[in-house]
């Protein structure tokens, strides 16, 4: 039993406690850990509000009326946050799965709903015009009861696509890979409606009734707002009634604790988990159309931002509660429309009523411990050596890796069409680009790859890396290479702090609060014009002075004021980065960061320090993903918020993960992300192709969702299979060959398991033979082929048995003779 | 692996590190201390619970607890399912502070220090659900383990690294990733890992699940050449045969507390104990 385990048996003991003597709930109550914290939360949340309002206070008229109507209309926000909500809880509680997309399901179900409800020209009949068929009248508009319904069962049926085609395959992976799936869904459903409904075009959208509704106290209460205020109410007491009552309810609940314990008591798990991914988009659709007449037009990205608030919502609850969640949703909906109106705030704070969500749902995700027991699902595979680069083979790839760039990006390499000149600025610019985030997704290769510490918010170091250096270093100091380490020291900080409050999280709670700093870092920090400026004149970077090396000059100063100097400095560093990962992944910390991984349980007990191992590893990744920023925003030429966008960074979290966040080179994978788009703009420059423009156009906007998608099949990366086909061309790498050897044999025959290994040695077919025909009576050979044997040496793939590792002395022998 | 060949401390480390080993430099002296790893010697210690209290909310895991562990003694701890026995181990490991009760290791209260600083007092543990490092190897699990800053000692060579795993039956799958591994011999890593921090004490919760009976056996061989090591040894098991043959004092555990304690043979025959398993209450 695990230390989990007994905060999970210590919640349940208070739980039913507080059923049976209701009398003593609230006096025992303050004993229970986590209603203490929850006060601790609130509190915390409190002083923040006061504070806030003392600081900002705008001395508006308290009137009756106004408070009346501002309440009113942050009651009806609370709802429709609400309804998002819980959406969230339900999926979390009937999959356990925490669905980041569920904000891009909403903005589908707007849209679809605008489609029909709104839009002259609906894009049904757009698409029959296609074929130059006219069937309808101009104008059509479905009545807003049964358009919602379609809306609705549009994205039911989106939720079940959902499930069948992805979330079902993902059963045996981590918490982590289902997580950042979700993110992938929404990268990729975002992208498609932005396709589909381009935001040039403005899209108003009114609310139900008109906005017409009933004078209460001089202020008019529309009945839109009342309808969403009951509606959401209606929908929380129905869904916790749903949940607890009804037989579906209660199989739902049971699915995911085991889908096969569930399976046997009759229901259909797969039935199941599809109604009920169903009925958390249908949610999501609802909240999408209702609150769609809060915003001036139809924009997804804009309508998007709303999932955070229902994430803070559901956060209150523990994303498992729904009444708490529902409390949560309507107090953010009070503090958000309430600080709105009473504070004056400047442009600098002008963010700052928008900034509650994130900040309730980072407090929240501190503060309230993780019950939930997250179990680390093992995929027994086959019996595999652990292979992990050596230094020395860092060392060769890093200085092959610079040889390649120099001559590509020089010209000398040019297989008779290379010419580097011919693809002027905009691809070395590119190239540039690519190379910083590169850097950027390697900042999170220690961190999320080795030490399993999920950060949504990479971007966020990099920009408060970039800040430093244009605030002190760029004009100061004139971009002297030199000064580059204080950046690192000023951003690691930074990661630390980051470090020191989320250390007792893990999975989707250390998701959710690395987006809520994320957002925070947005609407706070870079938002102020003490870090940006002002707007429309961004502060420059200046470029950076080093010192380098050619053949002629020898080592000589160089200030990189070209984008090809640039370039192969910047490969330079990542070369020397990833040698130093692979150092560090031999080193007793890069052990200690994969062992933490894989169990705090037992890194405490041999007397790892899990803060402080955390603090390092995140105050590392934070000054590489500091540093980085400083070439981000180089490539970027001025320093503005949007370089550090949230949405940017989760693509990049998603490339990154699809490459496989293990592996120290997996970086380099991003750069097709950069290589598509620079043949995009080569071709523009030149004789366009028109629709390999366009396949180009699209592969750049959702390749890092689809290749995220890839991890439904392969959840260790695509940088890893490479590699493994790449290990077996190497000479020395004998222990690849016969890995590949195993696999294949296992893939050809899945009955052998893990004798697969083994295969080779069999004395002949006839074995195999006699095996398939159940004959298992034949004479054991020498050798020790036993039918008896001990635990884990393949009894169960046949009967017949072969010595434990035969392969073993071989490669061991081999490891040596490499030594 | 042998650095002996007369170059130069400099040049055999660059080698050692780019191969990706950073444990200390193996020279002649090692080699000879290498033969007399079979009659290593552990420095066992007394640890000791007075009237150890955890209450969950309105339950009782453990109502007065005490126990003591001599060195260089097997001491098991038997009960029914949910008597309190993993919570008392946790107790004593610091995964859980004590309503009430102290626990002693030498003669010094640590019933307040952290996790960590009792484990590098000396007080190891496995765990009754598998916790081993499934991504890393078998050596890289004992190595982590045994780093400077994680013990009271220095980071071990690689020939004891490699003596350690001989000694726990792990020669042979040095460089498999754990998590491939079957679970009896997992569970040999989890006991390697905690040898690995130099314990003075040993805690062992159920050693003996998910392993047949030769492989019971040789577990068995291996804590009894422990204990003659001068190891103390806490452990807690389902298997009465295991515990019986193995234990030099036993405590049988029901209901939070301490129904009895006394030699293998006598709590044998036991009628409370008896009554106890049998759920005659």
């Amino acid at each position: 039993m695990t230390l989990f385990d007994m905060t999970q048996i210590e919640a349940t003991q208070q739980n039913l406690k507080g059923g049976k003597h209701l009398a003593n709930k609230f006096g025992k109550s303050f004993h229970n850990p986590q209603v203490i914290r929850g006060i601790i939360a609130g509190g915390v949340i409190a002083l923040a509000i006061t504070a806030v309002s003392i600081i900002f206070w705008g001395g508006k008229a308290l009137t009756f009326e106004t408070i009346f109507t501002n309440t009113t209309i942050g009651l009806a926000l609370g709802s429709l946050y609400a309804v998002y909500a819980t959406g969230l809880v339900v999926l979390y509680n009937t999959t356990g799965v925490f669905n980041f997309a569920q904000g891009a399901i909403g903005v589908f179900g707007a849209f679809i709903y605008w489609e029909l409800h709104f839009n002259d020209n609906p894009l049904v009949f757009r698409f029959i015009d296609l074929f130059s068929i006219t069937i309808l009248p101009e104008k059509f508009h479905l009545h807003s009861l049964i358009a919602m319904p379609i809306a609705l069962l549009v994205c039911g049926a989106i939720g079940i696509i959902l499930d069948v085609l992805i979330m079902r395959k993902l059963k045996e992976t981590s918490l982590l890979v289902q997580m950042l799936i979700t993110v992938a869904i929404m990268v990729l459903i975002l992208a498609l409606a932005g396709d589909i409904w381009n935001a040039d075009q403005p899209r108003p959208f009114s609310p139900l009734f008109g906005g017409s509704g009933p004078k209460i106290f001089g202020a008019t209460i529309t009945l839109h707002r009342i309808l969403v205020f009951v509606t959401a109410g209606a929908v929380a007491i129905g869904l916790r009634l749903f949940l607890k009552k009804t037989r579906l309810g209660i199989a739902m609940r049971s699915v995911v604790d085991s889908r096969e314990l569930a399976s046997l008591t009759g229901t259909n798990p797969n039935v199941i988990s599809s109604s009920a991914w169903a009925l958390g988009s249908m949610l999501a659709g609802l909240g999408g159309i209702l609150i769609a007449p809060e915003f001036q037009t139809l924009d997804p990205t804009n309508l998007n931002t709303i999932v955070i608030i229902a994430f803070a919502a559901a956060a209150c609850g523990a994303l498992r509660n729904l009444p708490m969640a529902f409390i949560g949703a309507i107090a953010i909906g009070l503090i958000k429309q309430h600080t709105s109106i009473w504070l004056d705030l400047s442009t600098d704070y002008r963010n700052i009523p928008d900034a509650f969500a994130p900040f309730i749902l980072l407090v929240v995700m501190v503060v309230i411990p993780d019950t939930r027991l997250e179990l680390t699902r093992i995929v027994k595979g086959l019996r595999s050596r652990e292979r992990v680069t050596l230094p020395w083979e860092a060392i060769i790839g890093g200085a092959m890796l610079i040889l390649v760039a120099v001559a590509l990006s020089g010209g000398w390499l040019n297989f008779g069409f290379w010419n580097p000149s011919d693809w002027g600025l905009a691809a070395l610019n590119n190239s540039v680009a690519a190379m910083a985030l590169i850097l950027i997704a390697t900042s999170l290769i220690p961190l999320t790859g080795w030490t399993g510490q999920i950060n949504l918010a990479p971007l966020a170091f990099a920009g408060f890396g970039a800040f430093i250096y244009t605030k002190f270093i760029g004009d100061a100091a004139f971009g002297q290479w030199y000064w580059l380490p204080l950046v690192a020291i000023a951003t690691a900080p930074l990661g630390a702090l980051v470090a020191i409050t989320a250390a007792r999280l893990k999975g989707v709670y250390l998701g959710l609060a690395s987006l809520a700093f994320a957002q925070l870092m947005t609407f706070l920090f870079f938002a102020h014009s003490e870090i940006t400026p002002n707007f429309v004149e961004n502060r420059q970077f200046e470029r950076l002075e080093i010192i380098w090396f050619n053949f002629k000059k020898g080592f000589h100063r160089l200030k990189l004021i070209n984008d090809l100097d640039e370039f192969r400095f910047l490969v330079v560093v990542f070369a020397i980065v990833i040698v130093v990962l692979v150092f560090l992944r031999h080193s007793r910390f890069g052990r200690r960061w994969v062992a933490l991984s894989d169990s705090e349980v037992a890194s405490a007990s041999i007397g790892v320090n899990i803060v402080w191992t955390k603090v390092a590893v995140y105050s590392f990744s934070a000054a590489i993903a500091g540093l980085a920023g400083v070439f981000w925003g180089v490539a970027n030429t001025s320093f503005t918020a949007d370089s550090y966008d949230i949405l940017e960074g989760l693509a990049l979290v998603l490339l990154l993960a699809a490459a496989g966040a293990s592996i120290p080179v997996a970086g380099i994978f991003l750069s097709f992300r950069f290589l598509i788009s620079g043949l995009a703009k080569r071709l523009a420059d030149t004789d366009s192709v028109d629709w390999l423009m366009f396949v180009f156009e699209k592969l750049e906007k959702y390749g890092p969702g689809l290749l995220a998608l890839g991890m439904v099949v392969n959840s260790r990366g695509a940088v890893f299979r490479i590699g493994q086909g790449f290990a077996q061309m190497l000479p020395w790498r004998r222990d690849a060959k016969i890995a590949r050897k195993a696999e294949i044999a296992k893939a050809q025959d899945p009955e052998f398991g893990e004798l697969g290994l083994e295969k080779e040695f069999l004395p002949d077919k006839v074995m195999d033979l006699d095996r398939r025909l159940g004959i298992l009576s034949y004479s054991v050979p020498e050798g020790g082929y036993e039918i008896l044997k001990d635990n884990g040496l393949g009894k169960n793939a046949n009967g017949t048995q072969s010595k434990p590792e035969p392969v073993e002395t071989n490669t061991n022998s081999e490891q040596k003779t490499d030594k | 692996m042998e650095h002996t060949n007369g170059r130069s401390k400099f040049l055999n480390r660059f080698i050692q590190s780019i191969n990706g080993d950073f444990t200390p430099l193996v020279f002649q002296k090692d080699l000879d201390a290498m033969a007399n790893f079979d009659d290593r010697q552990f420095d066992g210690s007394t640890l000791e619970t007075t009237d150890v209290k955890m209450y969950f909310g309105g339950v009782k895991a453990l109502d007065g607890a005490s126990i003591k562990v001599e060195p260089g003694k097997l001491t098991s701890l038997i009960g029914p399912n949910g008597a309190g026995k993993t919570t008392l181990f946790n107790v004593i490991t610091g995964f859980l502070k004590p309503t009430a009760g102290q626990v002693f290791l030498e003669g010094r209260e640590i019933t307040r220090e952290p996790i960590r600083a009792r484990s590098k007092m000396g007080i190891a543990r496995t765990f009754q659900k598998l916790e081993a490092f499934n991504t890393l190897s078998t050596r890289d699990n004992i190595l982590v383990a045994g780093e400077k800053h994680n013990t009271r000692t220095e980071t071990p060579t690689k020939l004891e690294v490699d003596a350690l795993m001989e000694d726990v039956g792990l020669a042979e799958y040095s460089d498999i990733t754990v998590g491939t591994l079957p679970t009896g011999i997992a569970r040999r890593v989890e006991l390697a890992r905690a040898l690995a921090t130099h314990p003075r004490i040993l805690l062992l919760d159920e050693p003996s699940s998910g392993l047949n009976e030769s492989e019971t056996e040789e577990m068995a061989q291996l804590l009894s050449k422990l204990t003659k090591q001068g190891l103390s040894i806490l452990l807690v098991e389902h298997d009465m045969s295991f515990v019986m043959s193995v234990s030099d004092f036993i405590y049988v555990l029901d209901f939070g507390k301490i129904i009895a304690q006394d030699i293998p043979e006598k709590i044998q025959n036991d009628p409370k104990v008896r009554a106890a398993y049998l759920g005659a209450h």
